[in-house]
């Protein structure tokens, strides 16, 4: 017993000043060794994103990503893993978004597609098309031939990952306006709202041969002070510069962003028909319905829609007689297209109504 | 005079990996570059140092029954402040070596000098034993990582000394080119000692 005792107390003695050393040499060292990771964490974020000064490793909702930041604070890079189904399993991969919502870069970290085809994804070429995409470009890239589904896997995984890694991490995120290409737009006025400082903002945007020739703000309730710069001064400037992402007015940062938001939300529309406009006559038009092509003549007479019918088309009997019976009704009844579908019959309803539409913008 | 002795046995005579034939596994894994070899030979050879000077300090104290603990426990102090060192000061090395830094505790040339060396000398011969044993394995895991990295990649130290021509011959950077090596150096050891009658 004593024995024991003796030996186990020369144990202990023997661990304690171990213990004393180790807590002593971690002491010296552990500074330099975290300052150091810290550092070639910086490093290998600036490599990807130049302005980043620190790095923050964070967790949202079971994501991890590295978020960077410049010199004001400001969001100025994220690393986050991504995973998308492919042909053979999970596809895994690195995704780098700079401030600005671009992917920077994109490194696939592990995949079990086939070798040969699906594996191409991890070829330079492959992987360049889509560097300096935002979430509002589109993601259809040239296809690797032979690995259809794997493609296919890729352009959907990347974008929704890019979106959900961005709504977690991208906080203050200066991400660019979607963009619209305003020489593609057809004539016609746009209606669109956007959420102002403290109202809903609806504006008139009016486009005539590629070029937006007037904003009007419609509707909003800001404080005044500020609003009244901001309606004074970003429609003006959307008009001379030909593109919604203009500077803001000063001191109206946000009613002017509402502004811009509210255009970019009424380009994205199509354009809103003026009846008045229209002069009398017979149109026709044509839209898809859930099987075919569907046909509309539709009568204008004064201003107004007198009648909506639907000459062809050749969807399910049992649901297309529905939309034929009550959708061209609506529209004339309420003397506007975007009324409400027949119930069962959503996609022939929007047909005819896309019909319509087709027909009184020609 | 015996100092001197114990210090240049480990390089030759008794040299740890040609004649012992202990610590393989580091000495297979690591040598793929000569620096690598190096790093990996001087870390062992400061443990080993150190351990047998505080072993054979000791060496009256520790009882024979919990001997063997009682060495692990200062082998292992030892080993976990040079991989806390190398982390601080040689990030580079210390990631290339990886998990063979806190393996040398389990080096049976250091467990094996403590108990047949350390727990049964002075001081001063131990710490002399140590360097020399240590010393032996860094020259042998240099020349073992520096025939590799020559062979194998073309370059010594980093430096490419035979020219963008040669054609490297890459087994010997692979697990089986290190098996190659050794048994060569080992038979050129053996010849050598025959022949200058060193046993």
């Amino acid at each position: 017993m004593k024995e024991i005792l003796r030996l186990g107390l020369i144990l202990m003695l023997i661990c304690a000043l171990s213990a004393g050393m180790l807590s002593y040499t971690h002491k010296v060292t552990s500074e330099i060794i975290e300052e150091r990771i810290a550092a070639e964490k910086i490093a290998l974020m600036q490599e990807l994103f130049p302005e980043v000064e620190t790095t923050e490793d964070k967790e949202v909702d079971g994501r991890t990503a590295t978020v960077g930041y410049d010199q004001n604070g400001k969001v100025a890079g994220i690393l986050a893993e991504g995973k998308t189904t492919g042909y053979g399993g999970d596809i895994r991969f690195n995704l780098a978004i700079d401030g600005t919502g671009k992917l920077v870069d994109l490194n696939i970290i592990s995949h079990s597609e086939t070798a040969g085809l699906g594996s191409k994804i991890e070829e330079e070429s492959y992987r360049a098309q889509y560097r300096g995409k935002t979430v509002n470009d589109s993601f259809d890239v040239d296809n690797i031939s032979g690995a259809t589904i794997t493609s296919v896997a890729m352009e959907m995984g990347i974008e929704s990952e890019m979106k959900e890694i961005i709504a977690r991490f991208g906080e203050g995120f200066a991400a660019p306006a979607p963009s619209v290409d305003i020489t593609q737009l057809a004539d016609g006025t746009y209606e669109g709202s956007g959420e102002g400082l403290k109202s809903t903002i609806t504006v008139e945007v009016t486009v005539e041969g590629g070029k937006i020739t007037a904003v009007e703000v419609v509707s909003g309730n800001d404080t005044e002070e500020y609003f009244a710069k901001a309606k004074k001064e970003v429609p003006q400037r959307i008009v001379d510069e030909q593109k919604i992402d203009v500077d803001a007015a000063s001191g109206a940062t946000i009613s002017s962003k509402g502004i811009k938001d509210a255009v970019l939300d009424a380009l994205q529309k199509p354009p809103v028909l003026k009846l008045s406009e229209i002069p009398d006559g017979t149109y026709t038009g044509e839209g898809e319905g859930l099987k075919s092509t569907i046909t509309v003549e539709v009568t204008v007479e004064g201003g107004k829609i007198t009648s909506v019918e639907v000459v062809s088309g050749n969807d399910t009997e049992e649901y297309f007689a529905k939309a034929k019976k009550e959708v061209p009704q609506r529209i004339v009844d309420e003397q506007k297209i975007d009324v409400d579908a027949a119930s069962g019959a959503t996609i022939s309803s929007n047909g005819i109504k896309e019909a319509v539409l087709n027909a009184l913008q020609q | 005079m015996s100092v001197m002795k114990e210090l240049t046995k480990g390089l030759f005579r008794e040299n740890p990996t040609f004649r012992l034939v202990l610590g393989m596994c580091p000495t297979l894994a690591v040598t793929t570059l000569a620096a690598n070899g190096l790093g990996m030979g001087l870390s062992t050879a400061a443990v080993l140092a150190a351990s047998n000077m505080v072993i054979s300090l000791l060496r009256n104290l520790i009882p024979s029954k919990i001997r063997i603990p009682a060495y692990i426990i200062i082998i292992a102090t030892f080993v976990t402040m040079v991989d806390m060192l190398l982390n601080a000061f040689q990030p580079q090395l210390h990631s290339q070596l990886g998990i063979f830094i806190p393996l040398i505790v389990v080096n049976c040339i250091i467990l094996g000098r403590a108990e047949a060396f350390a727990s049964k000398h002075g001081v001063i011969d131990s710490i002399a034993d140590g360097l020399g044993m240590g010393l032996g394995f860094t020259l042998s895991l240099t020349v073992l990582g520096a025939i590799r990295e020559l062979l194998g990649n073309g370059t010594l130290f980093g430096v490419n000394i035979l020219g963008a021509a040669y054609e490297p011959f890459q087994v010997l950077t692979s697990p089986p080119g290190a098996f190659f090596a050794l048994g060569l150096l080992m038979a050129l050891m053996n010849l050598l000692s025959k022949k200058y009658k060193l046993e």
